[in-house]
């Protein structure tokens, strides 16, 4: 699953990504926290500043419904609000701009 | 004798505080009283400083007063205090310690820092969103260079791709540089900083040899890193250096550093224009802000840096940083 709210990063990261993987698609927070209940992904990339609800928040709310949960930080705040989601639960956090290459990096890391 | 200092503490228009070990007051001039809650200058005596502070600021205020009588160095540092209307305004504070009749007091000076404090927090709240919005919309745009790389393959186009890819990168760099220095501007507090352990860690992230010398602890805060990472960064990238060595010794009450290098040097008729905002030169001309950021971080510790010759070859630039221990 992605969570991004900016069009433009879901799409690339869905054009990125979306030869190797089936993505689920989430515009903020709580949309993620009930997607993740619908289909439980195997991993989830989660943005920080997102409307609705954010993403520590909703990396709590997913910590909670599942602690096993693989959650990845994508953040243009990778000090402070990486702490944060690292704090909430995310195994790691990837600083923006990523490339497609970190990208599957760190998904085969967790998949396996 | 009494009489005198009290009245030239009334004529001083700036709000000051003298208390002793208990933290008791002992004095306050007139401009405290006047921004301050009504009360006589007979009332406050004996009261305690924490009495006017926010209840969240007591802590911090009442440390910062034990260990200035202790002898220890103390930054200034902020407090809100309620005025006479009940509110609280935010007050930048500033001690020093005196003698007298042989017993230790305390003294700070408050200067009301709200306005700029307010400034502060929505320039921050505005420079946030517009780096976070540019960030994403650079992370769209490398994304679909990589596509447009991929499908190029080697087509008579690609070094114009190449080249988008660089003004990509000297953008992301620029916000990069941005969030270093509102970390430093914003963050605040100076602290002992192990100078050994930061370029250490610095170093960990370049493939060349850097080489340190001896140990320091400063003032600084985790900017001292960026400072670093740019100083070495230049030095590779301008210099085109093999290697680096980071020579600390004390001078004074200050920790002089010297960041050595062994590459081409940097040019006579540049050297007082390289901290200068924008300034970029050669080849290898980046963003022109890595210098001046290292050179406000500096500033803001306290310190000075100034660029050297190296013999045979390369560059020195000298940090001279305050101690932390003096």
């Amino acid at each position: 699953m992605v969570v991004e709210d900016d069009a433009a990063v879901l799409e690339t990261v869905q054009l990125m990504l979306g030869d190797r993987y089936d993505i689920i698609p989430a515009t903020n927070g709580e949309e993620a926290v009930r997607k993740y209940k619908m289909f439980k992904p195997e991993v989830v990339l989660m943005d920080v500043m997102m409307p609705v609800m954010d993403g520590v928040e909703a990396t709590k709310e997913i910590k909670k419904i599942d602690p096993q949960a693989k959650i990845i930080g994508l953040t243009a705040y990778a000090r402070k609000k990486g702490k944060e989601l690292l704090e909430a639960g995310a195994l790691e956090v990837i600083e923006k701009p990523f490339t497609r290459k970190q990208l599957i990096e760190v998904i085969e890391k967790y998949l396996k | 004798m009494l009489n005198l200092l009290r009245e030239l503490g009334n004529a001083l228009p700036i709000p000051f505080i003298v208390y002793d070990r208990k933290g008791e007051i002992v004095y306050v001039n007139r401009a405290f009283r006047e921004l301050s809650e009504e009360i006589s200058a007979e009332e406050i005596v004996g009261k305690s400083i924490l009495d006017f502070v926010h209840p969240e600021d007591g802590k911090r205020a009442k440390d910062a007063m034990k260990r200035r009588l202790a002898g220890e160095r103390v930054e200034p540092y902020s407090v809100r205090v309620k005025d006479k209307y009940g509110r609280y305004r935010i007050y930048q504070v500033v001690g020093g310690v005196g003698q007298f009749m042989g017993e230790k007091f305390g003294i700070i000076t408050l200067s009301d820092v709200t306005k700029f404090e307010e400034q502060k927090v929505m320039l921050l709240i505005l420079t946030r969103a517009l780096r976070h919005d540019v960030l994403n919309a650079l992370t769209a745009a490398e994304s679909y260079l990589e596509f447009s790389k991929e499908l190029c393959g080697d087509c008579e186009n690609y070094n114009i791709l190449q080249k988008l890819e660089m003004s990509i990168e000297r953008a992301v760099k620029i916000i990069k540089n941005l969030r270093d220095f509102e970390e430093a501007v914003v963050e605040g507090k100076l602290e002992k900083i192990d100078v050994r352990d930061v370029v250490e860690d610095v170093a960990k992230n370049f493939d060349i040899p850097v080489v340190v010398e001896c140990d320091c602890e400063v003032v600084a805060d985790r900017g001292l890193r960026t400072i670093f990472e740019n100083l070495f960064q230049n030095a590779i990238q301008h210099g085109g250096t093999d290697r680096i060595e980071v020579r600390m010794k004390r001078v004074g009450d200050f920790c002089e550093i010297r960041v050595v290098d062994y590459g081409r040097g940097i040019p006579e008729e540049i050297k007082d224009k390289i901290f200068d905002e924008g300034f970029a030169y050669g080849k290898a001309a980046s963003t022109g802000q890595g210098l001046y950021l290292v050179k406000k971080l500096v500033e803001r510790y306290g310190g000075e840096i100034w660029v050297e010759n190296n013999q045979p070859n390369g560059s020195v630039f000298v940090l001279r940083l305050r101690s932390w221990s003096l």
